[in-house]
């Protein structure tokens, strides 16, 4: 492999990456092993050493990355790096003095039951891939990317062109894989694309998306409601004082085809003062409770879950805060592990006025919930009263049901629900209540969240899972938004009835990155930066140094350095001389070779007269080694003949 | 019989060179083991081979004493053989009221000791005094052996149950160990061509006689070995010593038969003295075998032959 393909490559990766301080020393110092004569000889253990540090640094990385960033960035960013932790053993492979990597030193089967003849492979050609994939994993989504790659991709392929395949044929071969090759994973990330708006909770990992504008509710699906038991918030109160019982992210005003939607909400800018991370919702506001929120996110801005009536969100980090009039508060941060403590006033949600939005019905239910409200005397009662009958309404005829059995035929599945089935999740409870508060004409709008209803006492805090995600209404009553939750209390035993075998062992999983992201946030990065670099510097210098001490040779006998040092007959040979020369021009004896390997390398390799060398190497050896030494004619057969292969060189 | 009476008209390397072509009909592609072997018979050292089944282990033994016009024994080594198998037992003969000492197979000239490590320690500590001073005492009475006697051991290293492996004492007796391995599927094939017919083993005739082999033996003595070279061999063998990882080193028996050795390669190659390419080519086959090694190299699949290469390298050659 071309030495300048390999540095082309982690130029690639520097560019597409930006990390152009990371890889023009690494280029440079991978090249120069091709250029400089120094070598180390490392042992087979040496190098197993260096692969198992390697090992350990990809390990260590990859924990970093996960705790740092959470899946899946973590995996693209591992790629990305991969090739870096693997540099050591790169550079003690480029400068070590085989051309091959022994397969014993990637593998540990191998090493503990060593094949017969052993496997090396050139390692070189997999490290350049593993370049480019690095680079990719950068995801920089533009035509260069793609021509660099192709370009680089081709470079290998075109040396290793077979000669009976003619130049034109080929080409177009190659440009034809190319376009396919185009084509093929365009097409992939549109059917991704595709894939991910059909089925966005098959993607939905650990923690939880909010859409502030849309809410796509399983009304109307058929089957079980599953959700998962991951940990997505922890809530930590005051002494004394329970958590709030819902946690809001998201509140919609309008239901059309088993969608909440939220419309006329802009979004405006929330300010922060005195300090830049104390956001202040209400500025007339008087908290009378607190918590803090411990959030993972993995969307680029999340909505925040806050209780009702939040007066200030405190201690948070982030670019900017926005809301909308229906009370979704989003910040602008990368995903991850955040952090917020919010003081609220109990009991009153803070929202704009209601307006034409909370009031409507669709034309499919209208009728249905219109006849209920009147035969529910709502239109007669106060808000209040009316509020009261409802929750009435639901606690005596409704049940939970996280299982789904038969569609409506013919009607609204949320009429189905209220006048048939009698039986659903949170979602028909709520899409239910709205509607016939509309109908009762009390504003009411559909709002999304979590329940807090587990205390960990592993945690020592309250946790909300994955499977707690909840919705219920908001309604407008007596100038105030209150919260009306009337789905039927047993929903939450009957949801943690399904929770996997595994969930304890997850949990404690989750706890540890919880507690280690914690870790990382509370000492700065920069101050754990700097004491991993305490730590890693001298280690990395004792691996150095040990390696340095156990250096066994410099490859060449450098020119220049006395010729022989023993005491031994024969150290006026001529053959030393024609070593000597021999090494300026690369081709000198290693500390560990005869003169007679050095010479079947000659012949294997050198552009040399080997026939007049061989005769010289015999002369010398029997001058060096042959206690009766040379005669007088073979002295001075050795002298003319030395003489005469230098004088051949020199000219 | 005087050594000079012998052959005064040919040189040993080709008396030497003839032992080696004679062998060679039989033995395909392993031309350099079978110089070591040879090296191992003419500067009286025994063999241990360590290969798998098939490899040609016991034919390479029969083509030997075929060759020399030897006279061979093989004893298959079981675990319910005992010592007296091998050495010989005296029997009481009621017609003369007298013990008569019956000779076992160790009294030959070539004995093949085959699976070597089957048998008990007991048993293949009875090889210890033969190998080592080449006499066997039984019954308090000391039996010279052949001045010619040499020992090939094999074991297969693959197979584990039911073995138990050579002491460190007794390894210390071979003076190389050896494996053949595998030919090339060219060579294979010719292999398979040859004994179509009959095996070529029983065409070989013996092409030099036990004098011949005697007065050989010590033409090997007058190989000669620059003091330089003698260094070399003994900084190997001291060198094993204090490698890391390993627990025990080869002690001067390794020095001393590290130059023999290299005398008779030396012989066999057709040369009259040592070169340094002797010692290095028989150094792993000599000193690998009486390394123990560490706990820390076992587990991390570090070999005794890694580390003598290693030693190899690291150690400049005399040049």
């Amino acid at each position: 492999m071309h030495p300048l393909m390999l540095a082309a490559a982690i130029a690639f990766w520097g560019w597409q990456t930006g990390m152009w301080i990371v890889a023009a020393p690494v280029a440079i110092a991978l090249v120069a092993a091709w250029r400089l004569p120094l070598r180390w000889d490392l042992a087979p253990a040496q190098l197993y050493r260096v692969a198992d540090f390697c090992t350990v640094l990809a390990v260590v990385l990859g924990g970093y990355l996960y705790v740092t960033y959470g899946n899946p960035r973590a995996i693209i960013l591992l790629f990305q790096w991969w090739p870096l932790a693997l540099l050591p053993l790169a550079l003690a492979h480029a400068y070590g003095t085989s051309e091959r990597m022994d397969l014993r030193v990637l593998f540990w089967s191998l090493r503990r039951n060593p094949p017969r003849r052993a496997a090396g492979f050139d390692p070189w050609f997999p490290y350049y891939v593993m370049w480019l994939i690095a680079a990719s994993a950068a995801n920089v989504r533009d035509e260069w990317f793609y021509i660099g790659l192709v370009a680089l991709a081709s470079w290998p392929l075109v040396r290793i062109r077979p000669g009976s395949y003619r130049v034109g044929a080929w080409g177009i071969a190659f440009s034809i894989a190319v376009a396919l090759g185009y084509g093929l994973q365009y097409g992939l990330h549109e059917a991704q694309l595709w894939l991910e708006a059909q089925v966005p909770e098959w993607l939905s990992g650990a923690g939880s998306r909010t859409d502030p504008y849309r809410s796509t509710t399983d009304i109307g699906h058929i089957g079980a409601l599953k959700q998962s038991d991951t940990i997505v918030l922890r809530v930590a109160a005051g002494d004394g004082v329970g958590p709030p019982r819902l946690l809001h992210r998201a509140s919609y005003n309008t239901y059309a085809g088993a969608s909440w939607f939220a419309r006329s909400a802009k979004f405006g800018a929330v300010s922060s003062s005195p300090r830049p991370d104390n956001w202040v919702l209400e500025p007339a506001g008087r908290p009378s409770a607190r918590i803090v929120i411990h959030d993972y996110s993995v969307q680029r801005n999340p909505v925040l879950s806050l209780p009702a009536g939040t007066v200030t969100v405190e201690k948070l980090v982030a670019k900017t805060m926005k809301r909308n009039p229906l009370g979704a508060v989003q910040i602008e941060r990368d995903p991850g592990f955040f952090s917020y403590e919010a003081a609220y006033t109990a009991g009153r949600a803070v929202e704009g006025a209601p307006a034409a939005e909370d009031l409507r019905i669709a034309r499919a239910e209208h009728a249905a919930f219109a006849a209920l409200a009147s035969e529910l005397g709502l239109n007669e009662m106060t808000p209040g009263a009316a509020v009261a009958r409802v929750r009435r309404y639901f606690a005596e005829g409704f049940q939970y049901a996280a299982f789904q059995e038969s569609a409506a035929r013919n009607a609204s599945p949320i009429v189905d629900f209220v006048l048939r089935s009698r039986a659903g999740h949170c979602e028909y409870f709520a899409t239910a209540t709205a509607l016939l508060l509309r109908a009762a004409g009390i504003p009411a709008r559909y709002a999304t969240g979590f329940a807090v209803l587990e205390s960990s006492t592993l945690e020592n805090a309250w946790v909300v899972r994955e499977r707690h995600a909840h919705s219920w209404v908001r309604a407008h009553v007596d100038g105030a938004w209150i919260e009306v939750d009337t789905t039927p209390p047993t929903w939450a035993v009957i949801e943690a009835s399904a929770s996997g075998a595994w969930t304890g062992v997850l949990d404690i999983v989750s706890w540890m990155r919880f507690r280690a992201a914690q870790a990382w946030n509370n000492s700065s990065g920069q101050t754990l930066l700097s004491a991993a670099f305490i730590v890693v510097f001298p280690f990395a210098l004792w691996i150095a140094w040990r390696l340095y001490r156990s250096r066994r040779k410099i490859n060449n006998v450098a020119p220049g350095q006395p010729i022989m040092t023993t005491p031994w007959p024969g150290a006026d040979s001529e053959l030393y001389r024609i070593e000597q020369r021999m090494g300026e021009l690369g081709w000198g004896r290693r500390v560990h070779e005869t003169a007679g390997d050095w010479l079947a390398r000659l012949r294997a390799d050198a552009p040399v007269d080997c026939g007049a060398l061989a005769e010289i190497v015999d002369l010398h050896y029997r001058y060096r080694f042959d206690p009766r030494g040379l005669s007088g004619t073979q002295r001075a057969r050795l002298r003319q003949a030395g003489a005469a292969w230098i004088a051949s060189k020199v000219s | 019989m005087n050594d000079q009476d012998i052959t005064p008209r040919v040189a040993p390397q080709a008396l030497a060179a003839r032992m080696r072509a004679n062998i060679e009909r039989v033995i395909a592609g392993q031309t350099q083991t079978l110089e070591k072997v040879l090296a191992a018979f003419l500067g009286s050292g025994h063999v241990l081979l360590e290969d798998n089944p098939g490899t040609g282990k016991t034919t390479l033994a029969k083509a030997l004493a075929k060759s020399v016009g030897a006279e061979f024994r093989r004893v298959q080594f079981t675990p319910d053989l005992l010592p007296s198998d091998i050495l010989g037992v005296s029997v009481f003969n009621p017609k003369d009221q007298s013990f008569h000492f019956h000779a076992g197979p160790i009294f030959t000239q070539i004995l093949l000791a085959d699976e070597v490590n089957r048998a008990s320690p007991r048993t293949q500590s009875a090889l210890l005094e033969a190998m080592a001073e080449n006499q066997v005492s039984i019954e308090g009475k000391t039996h010279v052996l052949d001045d010619l006697f040499f020992v090939i051991a094999t074991q297969n290293p693959v197979e584990l149950r039911g073995t138990y492996p050579l002491p460190e004492a007794q390894m210390d007796r071979f003076a190389l160990r050896l494996s053949l391995g595998y030919v090339s599927a060219e060579t294979e094939v010719e292999i398979v061509s040859a004994q179509e017919r009959r095996h070529p083993l029983e065409a070989i005739a013996p092409c030099v006689d036990a004098a011949e082999v005697r007065w050989l033996k010590q033409r090997v003595k007058d190989v000669r070995v620059s003091d330089e070279l003698k260094h070399y061999a003994v900084r190997l063998a001291r060198a094993t010593r204090s490698a890391p990882s390993v627990q025990l080193g080869a002690g001067p028996r390794a020095s001393l038969a590290l130059t023999r050795m290299a005398q008779g390669l030396a012989l066999v190659q057709g040369g009259d003295y040592v070169k340094p390419d002797h010692i290095r080519d028989m150094a792993v086959a000599v000193l690998a075998h009486r390394l123990l090694l560490g706990p820390q190299a076992r587990f991390s699949g570090v070999t005794a032959q890694d580390i003598v290469v290693d030693l190899l390298k690291s150690i400049p050659v005399p040049s």
